[in-house]
């Protein structure tokens, strides 16, 4: 996949034409994001309107390590000596998305669902984006942090994820990792409680889960692959402003995932790919691009529910014409009958 | 004598309606224990104060000796209270072998973690497979579960229900929709699992109850009207003039 990542951009990576490696940088690191927070809309069914918070955290958390700064907090004077270790950014990134994450779940998560769900997960997002707007000692406010530094790797020259080709297949293999964990998590037992949730709340508590705490601990795991999200973005931008807390974001977020499609485990990474590809090329033609993006988006969610990936389920199962026509589905459908279930096995049912 | 569950003053107010009026009663460990009653008497909200998925306004509930007024649904299903719905409910878009994993599952050791580990595994999965012959739905295991014909959603969640190997069962009107044939093996079936647990049944199938149940209570505008084996029912008058006389 990460090799037909670049050709879907438009080139290919191994030529060196920088502009096409940035492209698909962006999209692998908006891929994990979106990837991240599909946990819970695909999966638990649960929408966070806010899930760009944790990606800003991330990012601010890596810039702010290697940056060197001091200033006033509370009279007290805070010093930190820029560094550029990136295992230590990461940590703390990750460190940091993790208490918020744990004090919003536990906030959020018992008390409401539905719409209300996502508009406390958006107005927590909005605090972070005006911290980030308005401590502008620490953060630069609006310009944002500039010029961070690419980190060393360890046993390589200084300077080589300078090179953009070299960032990307840093990044591609950071997130490839990060998607094998994030798919183990979603087939694992843990991750098919996520799913009878999704189906239904009451009969998953009645069966003795303790649903809360489930939906609590996805919510955090969800955090976690934007905060990783986050500190790729620092590295390959090497910059980093309050917009990635905004609304803009985390409906982007929503955008790739439905556009890929929520129920499966690619869709929101093949959702980043189309929307950056739309992005890139229609941008080209108008600078009204927002738009069209915006009508492919309603297009979509009106025809075809359930993303890219359902239409092409729908071609797999049946055949290029079942794509188009919903009868044809449902006459394939009803074809393939059920085995006649009374003849076999009806036996004792006592446990 | 021993009691599943017992009630003091146990009482449900819905904004200025009282569903259940201060219920005092103990169910007896073991048979069918069965509560009938017109529309609007209150028993499934007493159901539902039993199995958690309502606060009570007051009173208070004991199942077997200790106080589980203030548990949650998923605490007292794991104390072994399973029950199933008046409408079916399932795991729809799941197959029906994630719907009966999901339910073994939610009883074992291991829980539902990232790490399996492979013994528990096998375990959950032969347990499933055994469950899945017993209600006969091996062959459509496969299937999503909301595709199936409601006689067979019955059936998986009455798996669901059992494959905790639960001591106690709430079943709330498990024949409704059923056809006459689905009526006769769904009857037969609580005859089956009966011995060694305790079921508790709200049921409108007079004929059905009168066969099958070990005592009946009585609901009527929230409260105990009256409780006894199904002979004591039949010939209490009070309960004829308000209750079954509207049958006969």
């Amino acid at each position: 996949m990460f090799v037909i990542l670049p050709n879907v951009a438009g080139a290919n990576p191994f030529t060196g034409q920088s502009g096409f490696v940035d492209i698909a940088t962006t999209m692998l690191i908006f891929g994990l994001l979106a990837s991240g927070f599909n946990l819970l809309l695909g999966h638990v069914g649960e929408l966070s309107f806010g899930h760009a918070m944790f990606f800003a955290i991330g990012a601010y958390v890596t810039a702010l390590t290697t940056k060197t700064f001091s200033i006033d907090v509370f009279g007290l004077t805070w010093s930190h000596t820029g560094n550029d270790n990136m295992w230590l950014s990461l940590l703390l990134s990750l460190l940091f998305v993790f208490v918020w994450a744990v004090l919003l779940a536990r906030l959020i998560v018992p008390r409401s669902s539905g719409v209300y769900y996502s508009m406390i997960t958006l107005a927590f997002a909005q605090v972070i984006f005006f911290v980030a707007f308005e401590w502008s000692d620490l953060t630069h406010g609006e310009d944002g942090l500039q010029g961070i530094p690419r980190p060393a790797l360890p046993g390589l020259p200084p300077g080589y994820l300078g090179d953009s080709f070299h960032l990307y297949v840093f990044t591609a293999i950071v997130v490839f990792l990060c998607l094998v964990l994030l798919y183990w998590i979603t087939v694992s037992p843990f991750g098919t409680v996520l799913h009878a949730i999704r189906e239904n709340k009451i009969r998953a508590r009645f069966l003795g889960y303790d649903v809360n705490k489930y939906r609590v601990n996805a919510f955090v795991l969800s955090a976690m692959f934007p905060a990783v999200a986050g500190w790729l973005w620092t590295f390959y931008q090497q910059s980093i402003n309050p917009d990635a807390s905004s609304v803009g974001y985390s409906g982007n977020l929503v955008m790739m995932s439905l556009l890929g499609g929520v129920q499966t485990f690619f869709g929101p990474i093949l959702g980043s790919i189309v929307y950056w590809e739309l992005q890139n090329n229609i941008s080209q033609l108008t600078k009204y691009w927002e738009a069209w993006i915006g009508v492919v988006f309603v297009v979509f969610v009106l025809a075809s529910p359930q993303g890219i990936m359902g239409i092409l389920e729908d071609a797999r199962r049946y055949g290029l014409a079942g794509i188009f026509s919903r009868t044809k589905r449902e006459a394939i459908e009803t074809s393939k009958e059920l085995p006649a279930v009374d003849e076999i096995g009806a036996g004792e049912i006592v446990p | 004598m021993s009691y599943v569950f017992k009630t003091e003053g146990l009482t449900k107010r819905f904004s200025g309606f009282t569903a259940v009026n201060d219920v005092s009663i103990e169910i007896p460990e073991g048979g069918v224990r069965t509560i009938i009653g017109p529309n609007g008497a209150g028993k499934t909200t007493f159901f539902n104060l039993l199995s958690g998925a309502l606060p009570p306004s007051e009173g208070r509930i004991f199942f077997r000796g200790n106080d589980v007024t203030a548990l949650e649904p998923y605490q007292r299903a794991r104390l072994g209270i399973a029950r199933s719905f008046q409408i079916t409910n399932i795991f729809g878009r799941l197959t029906v072998a994630e719907n009966v994993r999901l339910a073994v599952q939610a009883v074992s050791d291991g829980k539902a973690n990232f790490f399996l580990p492979l013994k528990n595994a096998r375990a959950i999965g032969a347990t499933t497979d055994r469950i899945l012959n017993d209600i006969g739905l091996w062959m459509a295991r496969n299937a999503r579960a909301e595709n199936l014909s409601h006689g067979d959603q019955r059936r998986l969640e009455i798996g669901l229900v059992l494959a905790g190997d639960p001591p106690v069962l709430l079943l709330d009107e498990p024949l409704a929709g059923m056809s006459p044939t689905e009526t006769h093996e769904t009857v037969e079936l609580i005859q089956r699992i009966s011995p060694g647990r305790t079921i508790m049944l709200v049921e409108h199938d007079i004929d059905v109850v009168m066969q099958i149940s070990t005592t009946i209570t009585v609901f009527q505008t929230g409260a105990v009207l009256a409780s006894g084996t199904p002979q004591e029912i039949r010939a209490n008058e009070t309960v004829q003039r308000a209750y079954l006389g509207e049958l006969a």
